[in-house]
């Protein structure tokens, strides 16, 4: 393994401390904006973080990739924010099981709805969907690294995955006739 | 393969994560099934729709609060003046009371971290490091430098040196790092461009 280093030890703690944070910014900005929702909520919890990693400077300046380690921090945090919130989702656990039907709609949907409406049924989603699918769909994060990040099997993540892109087809294909058998959820397991 | 599975896996299956014949057969299964390249399109403008969301950098500002070290000083940063928003203008005038004689006028500036491999065949101990800074750039923690020395051990192999940088400008030469041991020398030299190249866009005080 390489050794980090030498020129840590030539700065302020702080300094070198920021230093090391400092590459991980913008991504740990959009994560905290992904997980509150909005840019106040989303500082504060960096800063939470900021406090965290602070107490532990010395493994984040000893990593060689500290990324993971901080995104996940940052999703431990923001779920205790939203406990603290009293908004934790209850559903978690109830449809991992179920099995999403295919989809036999032969026509796209959602090219044909306004971004902001596909927008607003992405939050309608319940939280354990919206999450795998902003950071897989919107952040482009892989299954395995979102596993790591918020302690979910990679299998139960892509149900997720796959029954919050059905909910919103689904969603927006509703009031338009034409469309069949799109997405039934059935009980399975 | 039935559109169960391939809409499930959809995203293993075309990044060829079940090999290759599967990532074969659920092309087939696309070009032959309407229903699921309409889902697969679907999941297409989905993900467009949500990177497009994204609300982009972090605001200078937030940055400010997060990092306050990580701001160049504004005495050396001056050259370049930039229009400031509102919101940032609070933050740096903060800045320019802490610092007699500071302009409170923000030059634009990025973050870069050099990273420089070292190898060794042997441990060495003692080793003094030297690096100069071009104009331009600033080391984190020594606005005022233009050079430092110290010194240290190497590892056998790879020894990783960070380089923590701000720019302040156009770097305006090389920057030089020197090691010496046992009166032999080492020089790795970078190039403006290759400075600038790792360069992490901090944004100026421009955007909000
Ligand atoms: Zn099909």
């Amino acid at each position: 393994m390489s050794k980090l280093a030498h020129l840590w030890k030539r700065l302020s703690p702080a300094s070198a401390f920021e230093a090391a944070m400092s590459p991980h910014m913008e991504r740990l900005w959009r994560l905290a904006l992904r997980f509150q929702g909005n840019p106040s909520d989303a500082e504060d919890l960096l800063q939470e973080l900021m406090a965290r990693a602070w107490q532990h400077r010395q493994t984040i300046q000893e990593l060689d990739a500290p990324g993971p380690w901080l995104a996940r921090v940052l999703y431990r945090l923001h779920v205790d924010r939203w406990r603290r919130q009293g908004g934790l989702d209850a559903s978690v656990a109830l449809d991992d099981a179920m099995q999403v039907e295919a989809s036999l709609d032969t026509q796209t949907v959602l090219d044909r709805i306004a971004v902001n409406e596909v927008l607003e049924e992405v939050n309608r989603l319940p939280e354990h969907q919206r999450l795998v699918l902003l950071l897989h769909d919107g952040e482009g994060y892989g299954l395995k690294a979102i596993s790591g990040m918020i302690d979910v099997p990679t299998g139960t993540l892509k149900s997720r995955l796959h029954r919050a892109r059905a909910t919103i087809r689904h969603a927006l294909a509703d009031g338009t006739e034409t469309h069949t058998t799109a997405c039934q959820v059935s009980g399975g397991g | 393969m039935d559109c169960r599975t391939l809409q499930h896996d959809l995203d293993a299956l075309l990044a060829g994560d079940h090999g290759e014949p599967a990532m074969q057969q659920a092309h087939q299964h696309l070009a032959n099934c309407p229903a699921c390249r309409a889902y697969a399109a679907d999941v297409q403008t989905l993900r467009r729709a949500l990177a497009d969301d994204a609300e982009g950098r972090m605001p200078t500002a937030v940055r400010q609060r997060l990092l306050p070290r990580r701001t160049p000083r504004p005495a050396l940063a001056a050259a370049a003046a930039v229009i400031m928003a509102a919101g940032t203008a609070l933050v740096w005038q903060h800045l320019g009371d802490q610092l007699p004689g500071a302009t409170t006028e923000p030059a634009e500036w990025t973050t870069a971290t050099v990273r420089l491999d070292l190898q060794s065949g042997n441990a060495l101990s003692d080793v003094q490091f030297q690096l100069e800074l071009p104009e331009g750039t600033q080391l984190e923690g020594h606005p005022d430098r233009r050079s430092l020395t110290w010194h240290d051990d190497l590892a056998v192999g790879s020894n990783q040196l960070t380089i923590p940088l701000i720019l302040t400008g156009e770097p305006q030469g090389e920057l030089v790092a020197r090691l010496e041991h046992d009166g032999k020398s080492r020089e790795l030299r970078l190039t403006p461009a290759e400075i600038t190249r790792r360069g992490v866009g901090n944004g100026a005080g421009n955007r909000n």
